[in-house]
Protein backbone atom coordinates (compact mmCIF):
# COMPACT_ATOMS: atom_id res chain seq x y z
CA UNK A 1 0.00 0.00 0.00
CA UNK A 2 1.38 3.37 -1.07
CA UNK A 3 2.09 5.73 1.66
CA UNK A 4 -0.85 7.92 2.56
CA UNK A 5 1.78 11.21 2.50
CA UNK A 6 3.50 10.41 -0.64
CA UNK A 7 0.44 12.28 -2.57
CA UNK A 8 2.13 15.68 -0.88
CA UNK A 9 5.57 14.71 -2.52
CA UNK A 10 7.20 17.82 -4.82
CA UNK A 11 8.42 16.62 -8.06
CA UNK A 12 10.56 18.85 -10.20
CA UNK A 13 8.69 18.67 -13.74
CA UNK A 14 11.20 21.20 -15.46
CA UNK A 15 14.51 21.78 -13.36
CA UNK A 16 15.89 24.63 -13.27
CA UNK A 17 18.39 26.70 -11.04
CA UNK A 18 19.45 30.36 -11.30
CA UNK A 19 22.60 31.37 -8.62
CA UNK A 20 22.10 28.53 -6.52
CA UNK A 21 18.65 28.98 -6.22
CA UNK A 22 16.15 25.97 -6.99
CA UNK A 23 13.50 27.72 -9.23
CA UNK A 24 11.83 24.48 -10.49
CA UNK A 25 8.62 23.93 -12.42
CA UNK A 26 7.11 21.61 -9.92
CA UNK A 27 3.75 19.66 -10.07
CA UNK A 28 2.62 22.25 -7.68
CA UNK A 29 3.85 25.18 -10.09
CA UNK A 30 1.56 23.28 -12.32
CA UNK A 31 -1.12 22.93 -10.47
CA UNK A 32 -1.06 26.84 -9.57
CA UNK A 33 -1.18 27.31 -13.45
CA UNK A 34 -4.16 25.19 -13.72
CA UNK A 35 -6.07 26.79 -11.31
CA UNK A 36 -5.14 30.30 -12.91
CA UNK A 37 -6.29 28.42 -16.00
CA UNK A 38 -9.45 27.37 -15.07
CA UNK A 39 -10.05 31.02 -12.92
CA UNK A 40 -9.53 32.21 -16.07
CA UNK A 41 -11.75 30.36 -18.37
CA UNK A 42 -14.53 30.80 -16.30
CA UNK A 43 -14.25 34.17 -15.30
CA UNK A 44 -14.00 35.02 -19.71
CA UNK A 45 -16.96 32.67 -20.38
CA UNK A 46 -18.86 34.19 -17.79
CA UNK A 47 -18.26 37.93 -19.20
CA UNK A 48 -18.60 36.82 -23.04
CA UNK A 49 -22.74 37.16 -23.62
CA UNK A 50 -23.31 39.85 -21.34
CA UNK A 51 -27.10 40.23 -21.48
CA UNK A 52 -30.29 41.61 -19.55
CA UNK A 53 -31.28 38.04 -18.31
CA UNK A 54 -28.33 36.49 -17.48
CA UNK A 55 -27.73 32.88 -19.04
CA UNK A 56 -26.21 29.81 -17.35
CA UNK A 57 -22.20 31.31 -16.81
CA UNK A 58 -23.39 35.23 -16.76
CA UNK A 59 -25.22 34.04 -13.55
CA UNK A 60 -22.55 32.18 -12.31
CA UNK A 61 -20.03 35.25 -12.50
CA UNK A 62 -22.69 37.68 -11.15
CA UNK A 63 -23.03 35.16 -8.27
CA UNK A 64 -19.25 34.69 -7.75
CA UNK A 65 -19.27 39.04 -7.64
CA UNK A 66 -22.14 39.46 -5.37
CA UNK A 67 -20.33 36.58 -2.96
CA UNK A 68 -17.83 38.41 -2.33
CA UNK A 69 -19.47 42.36 -2.68
CA UNK A 70 -21.58 41.05 0.09
CA UNK A 71 -18.75 39.12 2.06
CA UNK A 72 -16.57 42.70 1.40
CA UNK A 73 -19.77 44.97 2.43
CA UNK A 74 -20.13 43.00 5.95
CA UNK A 75 -16.84 43.36 7.01
CA UNK A 76 -15.19 45.77 5.56
CA UNK A 77 -17.89 48.56 4.48
CA UNK A 78 -18.23 50.61 2.17
CA UNK A 79 -14.73 51.80 1.86
CA UNK A 80 -13.99 48.19 1.62
CA UNK A 81 -14.07 48.54 -2.08
CA UNK A 82 -10.42 49.12 -2.81
CA UNK A 83 -9.58 45.84 -1.57
CA UNK A 84 -12.50 43.71 -4.12
CA UNK A 85 -9.47 42.39 -6.46
CA UNK A 86 -7.32 41.05 -3.74
CA UNK A 87 -10.16 39.40 -2.01
CA UNK A 88 -11.61 38.39 -5.50
CA UNK A 89 -8.27 36.73 -6.27
CA UNK A 90 -7.64 35.12 -2.81
CA UNK A 91 -10.70 33.83 -2.95
CA UNK A 92 -10.04 31.78 -5.95
CA UNK A 93 -6.49 30.67 -5.35
CA UNK A 94 -7.67 29.08 -2.35
CA UNK A 95 -10.77 27.52 -3.72
CA UNK A 96 -9.70 26.48 -7.05
CA UNK A 97 -6.32 24.96 -4.69
CA UNK A 98 -8.62 23.17 -2.49
CA UNK A 99 -11.29 21.59 -4.76
CA UNK A 100 -8.76 20.75 -7.99
CA UNK A 101 -6.85 18.93 -5.49
CA UNK A 102 -10.45 16.21 -5.21
CA UNK A 103 -9.60 15.35 -9.01
CA UNK A 104 -7.80 12.30 -9.11
CA UNK A 105 -3.95 12.31 -9.83
CA UNK A 106 -3.86 16.15 -8.81
CA UNK A 107 -1.50 17.63 -6.50
CA UNK A 108 -3.66 19.90 -3.84
CA UNK A 109 -0.87 22.83 -3.44
CA UNK A 110 -2.38 24.58 -0.64
CA UNK A 111 -1.62 21.25 1.09
CA UNK A 112 2.31 23.34 1.73
CA UNK A 113 2.23 25.39 3.97
CA UNK A 114 5.14 27.90 2.26
CA UNK A 115 1.92 28.77 0.05
CA UNK A 116 -0.66 28.85 2.64
CA UNK A 117 1.97 30.79 4.51
CA UNK A 118 3.24 32.98 2.05
CA UNK A 119 -0.57 34.04 1.12
CA UNK A 120 -1.14 34.76 5.17
CA UNK A 121 2.02 36.82 5.51
CA UNK A 122 0.93 39.26 2.25
CA UNK A 123 -2.22 40.33 3.71
CA UNK A 124 -0.44 40.47 7.22
CA UNK A 125 2.53 42.41 5.70
CA UNK A 126 -0.15 44.46 3.86
CA UNK A 127 -2.48 45.45 7.10
CA UNK A 128 0.98 46.62 8.34
CA UNK A 129 2.49 48.54 5.49
CA UNK A 130 -1.16 50.36 4.72
CA UNK A 131 -1.93 50.70 8.80
CA UNK A 132 1.44 52.51 9.28
CA UNK A 133 1.21 54.50 6.00
CA UNK A 134 -2.44 55.72 6.92
CA UNK A 135 -2.76 56.18 10.65
CA UNK A 136 1.20 56.60 11.25
CA UNK A 137 2.43 55.20 14.59
CA UNK A 138 -1.38 55.77 15.61
CA UNK A 139 -1.78 52.24 14.45
CA UNK A 140 -0.12 50.46 17.26
CA UNK A 141 -3.36 51.95 19.58
CA UNK A 142 -5.09 48.76 18.03
CA UNK A 143 -2.87 46.40 21.00
CA UNK A 144 -4.22 49.03 23.95
CA UNK A 145 -7.83 49.66 23.24
CA UNK A 146 -9.49 52.46 25.33
CA UNK A 147 -11.62 51.28 28.25
CA UNK A 148 -9.39 48.58 29.59
CA UNK A 149 -8.70 48.97 33.46
CA UNK A 150 -5.23 50.35 34.32
CA UNK A 151 -4.07 47.47 36.09
CA UNK A 152 -5.10 45.18 33.50
CA UNK A 153 -3.38 47.21 30.67
CA UNK A 154 0.05 45.35 30.73
CA UNK A 155 -2.05 42.16 30.33
CA UNK A 156 -4.07 43.36 27.70
CA UNK A 157 -1.28 44.76 25.49
CA UNK A 158 0.75 41.64 25.82
CA UNK A 159 -2.14 39.27 25.02
CA UNK A 160 -3.49 41.81 21.91
CA UNK A 161 0.16 41.79 20.87
CA UNK A 162 0.45 37.71 20.71
CA UNK A 163 -3.02 37.77 19.14
CA UNK A 164 -1.69 39.93 16.37
CA UNK A 165 1.25 37.84 16.26
CA UNK A 166 -0.38 34.89 15.70
CA UNK A 167 -2.91 36.04 12.57
CA UNK A 168 -0.55 34.60 9.95
CA UNK A 169 -0.05 31.47 11.58
CA UNK A 170 -3.06 30.61 12.21
CA UNK A 171 -4.19 31.96 8.64
CA UNK A 172 -2.03 29.43 7.15
CA UNK A 173 -1.87 26.47 9.39
CA UNK A 174 -5.72 26.09 9.58
CA UNK A 175 -5.58 26.07 5.74
CA UNK A 176 -2.67 23.73 5.28
CA UNK A 177 -4.02 20.92 8.28
CA UNK A 178 -7.02 21.12 7.36
CA UNK A 179 -6.08 20.19 3.13
CA UNK A 180 -3.76 17.72 4.56
CA UNK A 181 -5.90 15.78 7.11
CA UNK A 182 -8.98 15.54 4.85
CA UNK A 183 -6.47 14.01 1.74
CA UNK A 184 -4.27 11.33 4.35
CA UNK A 185 -7.90 10.35 5.63
CA UNK A 186 -9.13 9.41 2.15
CA UNK A 187 -5.82 8.19 0.85
CA UNK A 188 -6.28 5.74 4.48
CA UNK A 189 -9.79 4.50 3.53
CA UNK A 190 -9.19 3.80 -0.23
CA UNK A 191 -5.98 2.03 1.73
CA UNK A 192 -8.54 -0.42 2.96
CA UNK A 193 -10.30 -1.02 0.24
CA UNK A 194 -7.12 -2.24 -1.38
CA UNK A 195 -6.25 -4.06 1.83
CA UNK A 196 -9.31 -5.90 2.20
CA UNK A 197 -9.02 -7.47 -1.63
CA UNK A 198 -6.22 -9.98 -0.57
CA UNK A 199 -9.10 -11.88 1.59
CA UNK A 200 -10.67 -12.77 -1.90
CA UNK A 201 -14.52 -12.23 -2.61
CA UNK A 202 -15.73 -12.06 1.40
CA UNK A 203 -12.98 -8.83 0.95
CA UNK A 204 -14.23 -7.62 -2.19
CA UNK A 205 -17.05 -7.16 -0.69
CA UNK A 206 -16.11 -6.07 2.75
CA UNK A 207 -13.86 -3.70 0.54
CA UNK A 208 -17.06 -1.85 -0.53
CA UNK A 209 -17.66 -0.28 2.90
CA UNK A 210 -14.31 2.00 3.22
CA UNK A 211 -15.08 3.34 -0.39
CA UNK A 212 -18.97 4.02 0.40
CA UNK A 213 -17.00 6.00 3.51
CA UNK A 214 -14.55 7.34 0.59
CA UNK A 215 -18.01 9.25 -1.29
CA UNK A 216 -19.06 10.35 1.48
CA UNK A 217 -15.49 12.03 2.48
CA UNK A 218 -14.95 13.52 -1.62
CA UNK A 219 -18.97 15.61 -0.28
CA UNK A 220 -17.32 16.45 3.02
CA UNK A 221 -14.01 17.80 1.68
CA UNK A 222 -15.64 19.41 -1.50
CA UNK A 223 -17.56 21.82 1.73
CA UNK A 224 -14.35 21.99 3.54
CA UNK A 225 -12.89 23.01 0.28
CA UNK A 226 -15.28 25.91 0.04
CA UNK A 227 -15.36 26.44 3.85
CA UNK A 228 -11.82 26.70 4.03
CA UNK A 229 -11.82 29.43 1.16
CA UNK A 230 -14.09 31.65 2.99
CA UNK A 231 -12.88 31.46 6.57
CA UNK A 232 -9.78 32.62 4.47
CA UNK A 233 -10.79 35.13 2.64
CA UNK A 234 -13.18 36.64 5.92
CA UNK A 235 -10.24 36.98 7.58
CA UNK A 236 -8.61 38.46 4.91
CA UNK A 237 -11.26 40.87 5.50
CA UNK A 238 -11.39 41.12 8.80
CA UNK A 239 -7.72 41.84 9.43
CA UNK A 240 -7.66 44.66 6.58
CA UNK A 241 -10.57 46.79 7.97
CA UNK A 242 -7.73 47.77 10.48
CA UNK A 243 -5.72 49.68 7.75
CA UNK A 244 -9.27 51.55 7.01
CA UNK A 245 -10.87 52.68 10.62
CA UNK A 246 -8.97 52.23 13.60
CA UNK A 247 -11.72 52.88 16.13
CA UNK A 248 -15.68 52.02 15.05
CA UNK B 1 -60.49 39.86 -6.55
CA UNK B 2 -58.21 41.62 -4.39
CA UNK B 3 -58.53 38.87 -1.71
CA UNK B 4 -57.39 36.97 -4.35
CA UNK B 5 -54.26 38.98 -5.13
CA UNK B 6 -53.59 39.14 -1.53
CA UNK B 7 -53.09 35.39 -1.38
CA UNK B 8 -51.06 34.97 -4.28
CA UNK B 9 -49.25 37.78 -2.81
CA UNK B 10 -48.77 35.58 0.27
CA UNK B 11 -47.72 32.54 -1.70
CA UNK B 12 -45.41 34.62 -3.58
CA UNK B 13 -43.99 35.47 -0.39
CA UNK B 14 -43.85 31.90 1.22
CA UNK B 15 -42.00 30.70 -1.81
CA UNK B 16 -39.75 33.47 -2.27
CA UNK B 17 -35.78 32.62 -1.16
CA UNK B 18 -34.77 33.58 3.12
CA UNK B 19 -31.79 35.87 2.03
CA UNK B 20 -28.51 35.19 3.98
CA UNK B 21 -29.60 31.95 4.83
CA UNK B 22 -26.88 29.48 3.46
CA UNK B 23 -24.06 32.66 4.99
CA UNK B 24 -25.11 32.00 8.35
CA UNK B 25 -24.92 28.57 8.83
CA UNK B 26 -20.73 28.98 7.11
CA UNK B 27 -20.21 31.88 9.96
CA UNK B 28 -21.42 29.38 12.81
CA UNK B 29 -18.90 26.32 11.17
CA UNK B 30 -15.96 29.21 10.29
CA UNK B 31 -16.04 30.19 14.11
CA UNK B 32 -15.77 26.38 14.94
CA UNK B 33 -13.44 25.84 12.22
CA UNK B 34 -11.23 29.21 14.01
CA UNK B 35 -11.24 27.88 17.52
CA UNK B 36 -9.39 24.75 16.69
CA UNK B 37 -6.42 26.44 15.41
CA UNK B 38 -6.67 29.63 17.78
CA UNK B 39 -5.89 26.86 20.23
CA UNK B 40 -2.76 24.68 19.00
CA UNK B 41 -1.42 27.95 17.44
CA UNK B 42 -1.74 30.21 20.39
CA UNK B 43 0.91 28.09 22.68
CA UNK B 44 3.11 27.41 19.78
CA UNK B 45 3.46 30.88 18.46
CA UNK B 46 3.75 31.55 22.46
CA UNK B 47 6.37 29.24 23.18
CA UNK B 48 8.29 30.41 19.99
CA UNK B 49 8.70 33.79 20.81
CA UNK B 50 9.35 32.83 24.68
CA UNK B 51 11.96 30.85 23.61
CA UNK B 52 13.43 33.09 21.04
CA UNK B 53 13.40 36.19 23.98
CA UNK B 54 15.83 33.29 26.00
CA UNK B 55 18.02 32.68 23.22
CA UNK B 56 18.79 36.87 22.99
CA UNK B 57 18.76 37.58 26.37
CA UNK B 58 20.17 34.81 27.87
CA UNK B 59 17.37 34.27 30.46
CA UNK B 60 16.58 30.69 29.61
CA UNK B 61 14.19 28.85 30.57
CA UNK B 62 11.77 32.00 31.99
CA UNK B 63 10.87 33.19 28.70
CA UNK B 64 9.81 29.52 27.55
CA UNK B 65 7.99 29.35 30.51
CA UNK B 66 6.26 32.63 29.93
CA UNK B 67 6.08 32.35 26.48
CA UNK B 68 3.45 29.55 26.31
CA UNK B 69 1.56 30.77 29.32
CA UNK B 70 0.85 33.69 27.34
CA UNK B 71 -0.22 31.54 24.59
CA UNK B 72 -2.54 29.77 25.85
CA UNK B 73 -4.08 32.89 27.97
CA UNK B 74 -3.98 34.71 24.20
CA UNK B 75 -5.82 31.14 23.12
CA UNK B 76 -8.98 31.03 25.37
CA UNK B 77 -9.17 34.62 25.78
CA UNK B 78 -9.33 34.72 21.83
CA UNK B 79 -11.89 31.52 22.01
CA UNK B 80 -13.71 33.45 24.23
CA UNK B 81 -14.19 36.64 22.10
CA UNK B 82 -14.41 34.55 19.28
CA UNK B 83 -17.63 32.40 21.28
CA UNK B 84 -19.03 36.12 22.60
CA UNK B 85 -18.75 38.29 19.45
CA UNK B 86 -18.07 36.39 16.48
CA UNK B 87 -14.20 37.51 16.14
CA UNK B 88 -10.72 37.80 17.87
CA UNK B 89 -11.05 41.63 17.65
CA UNK B 90 -9.72 44.03 20.21
CA UNK B 91 -11.69 44.09 23.42
CA UNK B 92 -13.07 47.62 23.80
CA UNK B 93 -14.15 47.68 20.41
CA UNK B 94 -16.88 45.03 21.38
CA UNK B 95 -17.35 46.84 24.60
CA UNK B 96 -18.86 50.23 22.94
CA UNK B 97 -20.86 47.74 20.32
CA UNK B 98 -21.83 46.24 23.60
CA UNK B 99 -23.05 49.31 25.19
CA UNK B 100 -24.43 50.69 21.66
CA UNK B 101 -26.81 48.26 20.91
CA UNK B 102 -27.95 48.31 24.40
CA UNK B 103 -29.03 51.76 24.95
CA UNK B 104 -30.69 52.79 21.28
CA UNK B 105 -29.84 50.95 18.04
CA UNK B 106 -31.87 48.08 16.89
CA UNK B 107 -29.50 45.02 17.27
CA UNK B 108 -28.20 43.78 13.77
CA UNK B 109 -29.70 40.26 13.37
CA UNK B 110 -25.99 39.18 12.70
CA UNK B 111 -25.63 40.57 16.08
CA UNK B 112 -28.67 38.92 17.55
CA UNK B 113 -28.76 35.58 16.87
Amino acid sequence: MASPTHQFEIKPLIPLEIAGVDISFTNSSLWMMIALGVSICLMSLATRKMAMVPGRMQAFGEGMYDFIDGMIRDNLGEHGKQYFTLIFTLFFIVFFGNALGLVPYSFTYTSHLAVTAALAFLVFFMVIGLGIARHGLHFFSIFLPPGVPAWLVPLVFLLELISFLIRPVTLSVRLFANMVAGHIMMKVFAGFSVGLLSLGALGFGLGLLPMGMNIVMIGFELLIAYLQAYVFTVLCCIYLKDTLDLHH
Amino acid sequence: MTDEIDALGAKIDALKPKPQKADKSGFYESVGIRAGTELVVGPLVGGFLGFGLDKWLDISPIGLIAGVFLGVTTAFFNIYKLTIYGDTKPVAKHLKTANNSASNTPVKPQDSE
